[in-house]
């Protein structure tokens, strides 16, 4: 399926914007390394919906503004995007790691969402729960802290990191450790404005990740209200390890809230 | 010249096989390989060697921070720089340096600086850094945000100096409805500010600016990169801001290890001075340089360049003798030494690390006797009448 690219304008500056497949909307918010290719599991969500994916401010190939500093900005910019894509229709949102937060963000200003999918995401902290640093290790040591099998995080760095995309890795770090670097990839007032987020919510969790433990996103499900979807033989990028599972568990996930929405045939005639 | 004696003030008695265990000195060796007892033997040592060097008739001293590192014990240089401060009373101590931009509340050192300025009655120098990467691992700043702070921090600091409060403050990090220090610093309009770094461009153009006109400190380098960067001083002032910068503007600071023969003294120095570089001064990439601690740009080259040289666990005494980043040898040819480079460089500020990685208190006291009655003297009384003066050209061509 082709995916198309673009570029919009928005006041904090430009976003680059790549999209496949056709159906409702679909944004996915990408993780604190960013996001090059364009991995199996979104091919899949794109089997049945329009999957829009931008590169956040200050990643990629999108620009960030002195105004985008922050991930409430991250947040601010997405709705504005939000608001131009899609004026009409909620969309379904998917966030992973950083993309998670930025998504948690959003909906607790109340976004026009549909459904709310967070893949292994960063936002809140749990006491007790060491979380790994993919900051202070080598490059040669992320597919093991990343992954459950380091053969396959070798696979996908090297994939994201053509020589095209070799600065990106760098302006990406920089972006993200100025978001995310202290209190490391969370913020603590997010937690108290959690039971404001309405949406139906799923949360998918790598069983072995070791950036943000499986406690984390227990503690997340819990706070949020949300269903938890373990995925076995994966870690942090559970949706690039198990492209599959997580793809089925987000679009299940999607079909209940559909269901959940379209009223039973007479159950309209009452009103 | 001015001269002065530098102290790191390391933990000599950490484990130097450390390697197997832990990936670095810095931010991750557990502090329960701190031992208190050795801590109290040790700081009292290192003040009594500071102390002695200015005895002996050195211009000053200096201390310098960092956190949470068997390198160097000086998380607060401001408590080292106290503790000298009421002991040595005629020479400078110089806190080089401290990074305000590391703080939540960059005015708790405005007032800790102006506080000792007090007590020596204006012998103090600040020094104003960023600190390096592995400060933002151990201190939960952010990298990314350094450079903005430090510049931020500088503003703030100044001002609480030199402008009459209370006056409210607000930038992009920091917020004061009430800056208005108690004491002011004793020196007008406030202490020198140095800049030491291993070198950037960026510092030396902000240093060498006419608002400023900073001492920049080249620390760590080859004496080619020290006649290169220390000449980009002057090349800065002179085409970019159209003053000609004083020699008393830049500074030069290198380990020195003195004895009776060049032999003796390389023979003597050398598993410290390699335990200095090999052992304590062993940082990753990734804590030397954390995300946005360099421009995205900057990073990438440095990745490419950098990362080999910083696995090294193999630079030999020979190899930084002969490289001039250390200067070993008999009184003779360390003075030689010196001399040579003060006529190609004309820097005016020399500081001595005569202390250096597991070099004991019998060899460090030594060399700290003779550097200060054998060495130091001729040191101090190079002018710029000894300088051959600056070609203009690039430093590569001086050097």
């Amino acid at each position: 399926m082709q995916i198309t690219e673009s570029i919009i304008e928005l006041e904090n500056g430009s976003l680059r914007i790549r999209r496949q497949g056709a159906g409702t909307p679909l944004v996915f918010l990408h993780g604190a390394h960013g996001i090059n290719t364009w991995p199996r599991y979104l091919e899949l969500l794109a089997a049945r919906h329009e999957v829009i994916v931008p590169d956040l401010p200050g990643f990629g190939r999108s620009t960030a503004s002195k105004t985008t500093t922050r991930v409430h900005d991250m947040a601010r910019v997405m709705l504005d995007m939000i608001d131009t894509l899609s004026p009409d229709a909620a969309v379904d949102l998917a966030g992973h790691c950083l993309g998670g937060w930025v998504a948690l963000e959003m909906a607790v200003r109340g976004a026009p969402l549909r459904s709310l999918t967070l893949l292994d995401s960063a936002g809140i902290h749990v006491d007790g729960i060491r979380k790994g640093d993919f900051f202070i290790v080598s490059p040669g040591e992320l597919p093991a802290l990343l992954f459950a099998d380091p053969q396959v995080g070798e696979d996908w760095l090297q994939a994201e990191t053509t020589s095209e995309f070799e600065s990106a890795v760098f302006q990406n770090r920089q972006m993200a450790a100025r978001l995310a670097w202290s209190p490391r990839l969370f913020d603590p007032e997010l937690t108290r404005w959690l039971r404001r987020v309405s949406v139906p919510t799923r949360v998918i969790w790598g069983e072995h990740n070791q950036i943000l433990p499986l406690a984390m996103g227990e503690a997340l499900a819990q706070r949020t209200g949300a269903s938890l979807q373990v995925i076995a033989a994966a870690g942090h990028l559970a949706f690039i390890e198990q492209a599959d599972a997580c793809a089925e568990a987000t679009l299940a996930h999607l079909v209940e809230v559909s269901a959940r929405r379209t009223p039973a045939p007479n159950a309209s005639l009452g009103i | 010249m001015q001269v002065f004696m530098f102290h790191l003030m390391p933990y000599t008695a950490m484990d130097m096989d450390y390697g197997r265990k832990w990936r670095s000195s810095w931010v991750v060796m557990p502090n329960t390989e701190f031992d208190p007892a050795i801590g109290h033997e040790l700081y009292n040592r290192y003040l009594d060697e500071l102390e002695l060097a200015a005895e002996l008739g050195l211009d000053g001293v200096a201390v310098n921070e960092h956190h949470q590192t068997a390198y160097g014990l000086m998380p607060s240089p401001v408590v080292t720089a106290a503790a000298l401060s009421r002991r040595i009373r005629k020479a400078k101590i110089g806190i080089l340096g401290n990074a305000f931009c590391l703080r939540e509340h960059p005015l708790t050192l405005a007032e800790e600086h102006a506080m000792i300025d007090n007590i020596t009655g204006g012998r103090l120098i600040t020094g104003m850094v960023r600190g390096i990467g592995a400060e933002y691992h151990s201190m939960g700043a952010n990298p990314a945000l350094s450079r903005e702070r430090f510049l931020e921090a500088h503003d703030l600091v100044i001002q609480a100096w030199t402008r009459p409060g209370p006056f409210d403050f607000h930038g992009e990090h920091y917020h004061f409805e009430y800056v208005n220090p108690w004491p002011r610093p004793f020196q007008r309009p406030h202490p020198p500010i140095w800049c030491p770094s291993t070198g950037s461009i960026e510092t030396i153009e902000w240093a060498a600016h006419p608002d400023r006109k900073y001492t920049y400190l080249q620390t760590y380098s080859p004496v080619k990169s020290v006649a290169t960067f220390l000449n980009q001083y002057r090349q800065t002032a002179e085409r970019k801001y159209g003053y000609t910068a004083e020699s008393t503007k830049i500074g030069w600071a290198a380990p020195i290890f003195i004895a009776d023969t060049d032999e003796q003294a390389l023979a003597i120095a050398k598993p410290h001075i390699e335990s200095l570089f090999n052992k304590f001064l062993n940082l990753t990439f990734e804590m030397l340089f954390p995300p946005g601690y360099l421009s995205p740009e900057t990073a990438r080259r440095m990745a490419i360049h950098k990362r080999d040289q910083l696995k090294g666990d193999n630079v030999t005494a020979e190899h930084l003798v002969r490289e001039g980043i250390a200067i070993i040898g008999s009184p003779d040819t360390v003075r030689r030494k010196l001399q040579d480079a003060h006529r190609l460089i004309g820097f005016q500020n020399f500081l001595a690390l005569l202390q250096f990685g597991t070099l004991s208190r019998e060899d460090t006291e030594r060399n700290i006797r003779r550097f200060c009655t054998e060495v130091a003297p001729a040191l101090q009384q190079l002018t710029d009448r000894e300088y051959a003066g600056w070609s203009g050209n690039s430093g590569e061509a001086a050097a």
